[in-house]
């Protein structure tokens, strides 16, 4: 719809190729008295004199002059206007502040923008005796240029002069005002139109021709260039949130009003918030704040402001800098009323809807009246269907309003609380029609979908879906445009059984965010933004494989503003509230800061282990982030399941029993969803994180109906020896069944006495181990090992998988075997730091690998290091991520890998793992080569290959420098995952 | 009663410990100074025992000081390679002083040329560097300057 505005910018720019008037810079600035006699003004040219009928091109007989230069913090004007009839000039409007009718009395109009798509104006109506009325202008979004306009701080100097026959008018019109944010891109456009009456007759007249009647075609408008303009201060944007927290004080009443600067000048700016509160358009209030902006990041206050009665007001923002310069406007037309009847939703507990899946159908409401001679309410529901009012008596001021909904029809109902003044709370409650799909979330944190539990477990960056049960839920910072391109990514994985949360920051841009960069979440949500938004809720809500949204991956550290999420949620709520809002933060800070934008919270946990046995967090501060997120909403948990490279140290991989621990400290402080991070990061390279999530997520789902279930540890106690305050124990009940889950976060071992008399004589099978326990009235103890993980039910699950023993050995098994016996091309696993040292050839005694060419050499993973070494760490087949394998550059015509053993080893068998692509291998013939008396000569060659595995077998060589060439190969594919050389075919002892 | 005894000499013993370390408050005359105006601040010190004041310096990070600023050759600077928002620049050279028991008790008063400084919105760190004659080590202290040189003309 906004095509035609762009169209005409278009045209008009390709049309004009230089500026129609170019506006020098003064350095002394003229005195606003509406005279011409500045110094400034005798030295410019008067311009214009050519005004025109306004949508013609008729020249007027009353003419209209200017003169204009600017300081770069003010564009001054001085226009002359002739009048032969100057005792009738039409000035009804005078004196009067923010009169909307300004243009019917003799008065000048000038409007203004800078924004290339004109999809903003600022307006000026200013008349002969200097009275101001200023309306932003915003685009409707039509075919035609039209524009909304809202009242602004008329924030202008102005001064006239009537004199015999022409009045002339001096003004200062601030750049702040002039919405253009410092956009390298501003293309100054400006149009002076009179509005004369004086001649008895209505005669409007404008600088530029326009093509209709009217002074809303803003592309017509002249270009002005404007010499030596410091743009960049101006590069800011405030935003404030909607007036909250009313309150009563002995002196009156007050809000509260979140303000938020945002600093995109490149350098650190202070800058001055002045808010003032208007009642009929008459200061009531005021309040100033100075705002420290770091360099591109944004400050923020919340403002404490007062007012005497309940009613409509205006909030009048000017920001600017300590040197009293404005940079920016902001009006807010709001309502500030001290209703003293607090409301506060029971039921429904879960975003005030009431879901077709949801058995509950009773709404309940507790009602406070904070007015002590208040009995009653009157309480009515409107909406959908509309109810006769009722009385609510109260005692000792309050009262539980209910009401079953079970047979309201589908819709949105208000209900209204009203006292004896008549002033009313009002609560929404959306009953929603069925969706297939449909996810709420019960009081005790647990996901419910199509209302039965659901418990995610699954891995952050699968990148591709599993047929794996229990890794039921996939996340990533995918994101696709049009919103429609969603849909296949949902489809891939639900046709798995997979439910997929996404992103919803859909943008033509692609990967390189530009309308949703970091940099575009420090102010409030644009109009723009919340349409893209909207438009993707629209696209994927029906789509029964969407979870739910993932808002933001630890925004606390590119400094976004919680506000901006906090809009995204409530666009998201309003526009597909059967999905909730997935918020992840790393710290206790920052979970609560932007706990408005989470329906559920997300705490990433990181411990970080090193070789030499520290972490740089405790393991049982997992349980002290969840507790902290459970007490604020419902919470998912994201262990770590990669190996972080940390500075100073060799970082090693979390062990089984490391990850086991984290996650049910998690699940026993209240978490109902253990998402690992992260498949793509660092994860695939140990057989522990290759192993370990699937064990822990099948675990997991063979329990899910207790985790699902109420946490009643009031029934039981427990006492640890020696005592340790960070064994983290929980009692779960569901359908009769009952599960202790408990953990030890010490390294050491723990004895614990649990006590649950409920539980009486009876033995208790053990999750994922053999035996069972013995209780005897309700008693029982248990040895805990360092870090042991232990989980005791009631009922043991159905289906019997591995016992945590055998997945233990399994994995010990699988490690050693990465190095296999007679392999001489085998390194193995070693740490991240080691892997890089080998990488470089900075650890003698170990073979040397070089690539003819790597694309991954600059992956984020393996940027500088490059992915050689896992050519020969002892892991292929399903479990190897595609970011281990080897892919050539796109222009490497012979890929070649060159190995150099640290001694002359003999070599006869050289066996290569391919990346099967369709089911064949992409490598299809090639040669080896290896180093004799200096030289390299071919010891054999293979062909019409096709298989996984390629074996080559030749007469055995002796030589320290080795040389694999592919010379047929399926370009721009991943081609070997490893390579392994024997003295001879027997050697091979897989 | 002992164990009440031995919180109550630990807690006393944290307090004087606390009260040793020197500390400082800082207050600008105006947050707002014409170009060239001297910044003039009142630093309110609180000495230990064995605790001098050894000398004060201002510093400021290219992050926080505005774009002219950094892009003048007008003060020493450590570049920070990695991260040049964190080129940290001298300001003011390290100035050495003996204050008086007057200034100790009324504060104070240093008067930083701006002559140097380009218009603009500047965080500066102010520094002091105390010396403990008792454990022989230096110790510094940094407190903000946050202000603005106006552009000419402004007021």
């Amino acid at each position: 719809m906004k095509f035609l505005p762009f169209f005409a910018a278009a045209i008009t720019a390709f049309s004009v190729t230089a500026a129609d008037f170019v506006i020098s810079r003064t350095g002394k600035t003229p005195v606003i008295d509406g005279k011409s006699d500045d110094a400034v003004w005798q030295n410019l040219p008067w311009q214009g004199e050519n005004f025109v009928r306004l949508g013609t091109a008729e020249k007027v007989s009353v003419q209209t002059r200017f003169k204009s230069c600017h300081n770069s913090k003010y564009w001054f004007f001085l226009i002359e206007c002739s009048e032969p009839d100057i005792g009738n000039l039409k000035l009804k409007s005078s004196g009067r502040a923010y009169a909307k009718n300004r243009w019917q009395d003799d008065s000048l109009e000038l409007t203004f923008s800078a924004d290339p798509g004109l999809l903003s104006l600022v307006k000026y109506f200013i008349n002969a005796s200097g009275d101001v009325t200023v309306f932003d202008l915003k685009d409707k979004n039509l075919t035609a240029p039209a524009y909304n306009a809202a009242l602004t701080v008329p924030a202008v100097k102005t001064a006239s002069v009537i004199g015999k026959d022409h009045w002339t008018l001096e003004t200062a019109i601030p750049f702040a005002a002039i919405p253009f944010a410092g956009s390298s891109e501003a293309k100054w456009r400006f149009c002076i139109g009179r509005n004369r009456y004086a001649g008895g007759k209505e005669e409007l007249s404008t600088l530029a021709i326009l093509s209709r009647p009217q002074h809303l075609t803003p592309h017509e408008f002249p270009f002005a260039q404007l010499q030596d303009f410091d743009k960049d201060k101006y590069n800011i944007k405030f935003s404030a949130g909607d007036p909250k927290d009313f309150s009563q004080s002995k002196d009156g009443y007050s809000f509260k009003q979140k303000i938020s600067v945002v600093n995109r000048t490149g350098y650190f700016a202070l800058v001055k918030v002045n808010t003032r509160l208007l009642y009929r358009n008459k200061p009531a209030a005021s309040v100033e704040k100075i705002l420290e902006l770091p360099q591109n990041g944004f400050g923020s206050a919340v403002l404490d402001i007062p007012f005497a009665v309940n009613g409509n007001y205006a909030l009048e923002h000017t920001v600017s800098n300590l040197a009293g310069v404005p940079l920016a406007f902001a009006r807010q037309e709001i309502k500030a009323a001290y209703i003293p009847i607090e409301t506060t939703v029971i039921a429904p507990h879960y975003r005030d809807c009431i879901f077709a899946s949801q058995p509950e159908k009773l709404v309940r409401i507790a009602v406070k009246s904070k007015d002590a001679k208040c009995e009653n309410l009157t309480v009515q529901i409107t909406g959908e269907k509309t109810f006769p009012p009722e009385k609510l008596v109260l005692a000792g001021g309050q009262a539980e309003f209910s009401r079953d909904f079970s047979q309201f029809p589908d819709g949105s109902y208000f209900i209204n609380f009203t006292d004896q003044a008549g002033r009313s709370a009002v609560v929404r409650i959306r009953k929603l029609p069925y969706m297939r799909g449909e996810v709420w979330i019960k009081p005790n944190g647990t996901m419910m979908v199509d209302g039965k539990p659901f418990i995610p477990t699954g891995w952050f960056h699968i990148t591709y879906p599993t047929d794996k049960k229990y890794f039921n839920t996939n996340m990533d910072y995918i994101r696709f445009y049009p919103p429609e391109a969603n849909l296949p990514y949902l489809d891939r994985f639900w046709a798995k059984g997979m439910k997929s949360l996404l992103m919803p920051y859909s943008e033509k841009s692609g990967w390189s965010l530009k309308l949703f960069a970091f940099s575009e979440r420090r102010g409030e949500l644009s109009r723009i933004q919340r349409e893209h938004i909207v438009a993707l809720a629209k696209a994927v809500r029906h789509h029964e494989g969407l979870l739910a949204y993932y808002l933001a991956d630890e925004p606390e550290n590119n400094d976004m503003n919680p506000e901006w999420f906090a809009e995204v949620r409530k666009v998201l709520l309003e526009y597909d509230p059967y999905h909730p809002c997935v918020m992840l933060n790393q710290d206790f800070n920052a979970i609560k800061r932007y706990i408005d934008s989470a329906d559920i919270t997300f705490p990433d946990c990181y411990p970080n282990y090193a070789e030499d046995g520290t972490s740089r967090k405790p393991i049982w501060r997992t349980a002290e982030y969840v507790k902290n997120a459970v007490s604020l909403r419902p919470t998912w948990l994201a262990p770590q399941a990669f190996c972080w490279k940390q500075p100073g140290k060799k970082s090693r991989p979390p062990t089984l029993d490391e990850m086991r621990n984290q996650a049910w400290q998690g699940l026993i402080n209240g978490c109902k969803g253990v998402i690992f991070y992260s498949h793509y990061d660092n994860s695939q390279m140990y057989y522990p994180l290759i192993i370990g999530p699937d064990f822990i997520a099948q675990e997991i789902q063979d329990v899910a109906n207790l985790i699902a279930g109420d946490i009643c540890n009031s029934k039981m106690k427990f006492t640890v020896t020696p005592a340790d305050p960070y064994f983290q124990c929980s009692l779960f009940e569901a359908g009769g069944e009952k599960m202790i889950a408990a953990v030890n976060t010490a390294n050491a071992v723990r004895r614990v006495d649990f006590s649950i008399p409920q539980l009486g004589n009876r033995t208790l099978a053990i999750l994922s181990e053999d035996g069972v326990i013995n209780v005897k009235d309700g008693k029982f103890s248990v040895e805990f090992q360092p870090l042991e993980t232990r989980i005791f039910l009631t009922a043991a699950p159905e289906e019997r998988h591995q016992t945590a023993a055998q997945v233990r050995k399994n994995i010990a098994d699988l490690e050693a075997s990465r190095i296999k016996p007679g392999n001489l091309f085998a390194l193995g696993g070693n740490l991240r730091q080691d892997i890089e040292e080998i990488t470089l050839g900075k650890q003698p005694g170990k073979l040397r690998f070089a690539l003819s060419s790597d694309s991954l050499i600059n992956d984020y993973i393996h940027r500088g290091v490059g992915i050689g070494y896992y050519l020969f760490d002892g892991i292929t087949g399903v479990y190897a991520s595609s970011k281990l394998h080897w892919k050539p550059a796109r222009n490497d015509a012979e890929p070649a890998v060159s190995v150099t053993l640290p001694q002359a080893e003999k070599i006869g068998f050289i066996r290569l793992n391919t990346v099967l692509t369709d089911g064949t291998s992409p490598v299809k013939s090639g040669a080896i080569y290896a180093e004799i008396d200096g030289k390299m000569v071919k010891c054999a060659e293979f062909k019409n290959e096709s298989n996984e595995w390629i074996e080559i077998k030749f007469p055995a060589v002796s030589s320290s420098k080795w040389q694999i060439k592919i010379t047929g190969f399926t370009p721009r594919k991943p081609l070997l995952c490893e390579i392994e050389a024997y003295e001879s075919a027997g050697e091979n002892k897989q | 009663m002992k164990k009440i005894l031995s919180i109550f000499v630990a807690v006393f013993a944290f307090t004087a410990i606390l009260s040793a370390a020197p500390s400082m408050n800082v207050s600008l005359e105006k947050q707002c100074i014409q170009p060239g105006e001297p910044l003039k601040i009142t630093v309110q010190y609180q000495l230990g025992q064995d605790e001098k004041i050894s000398c004060y310096y201002v510093r400021g990070f290219a992050a926080e000081m505005p774009k002219a600023a950094q892009d003048s050759n007008l003060f020493n600077c450590r570049v920070n390679k990695k991260d040049p928002r964190w080129t940290n620049y001298d300001i003011v050279k390290p100035v050495f002083f003996k204050i008086t028991p007057e200034e100790l008790a009324n504060g104070k008063i240093i008067t930083i040329d701006t002559a140097k400084l380009p218009e603009g919105d500047y965080k500066l760190r102010f520094y002091t560097s105390f010396y403990n004659s008792g454990t022989k080590k230096y110790s510094d202290l940094y407190r903000y300057l946050v202000f603005c040189v106006a552009a000419s003309g402004e007021k």
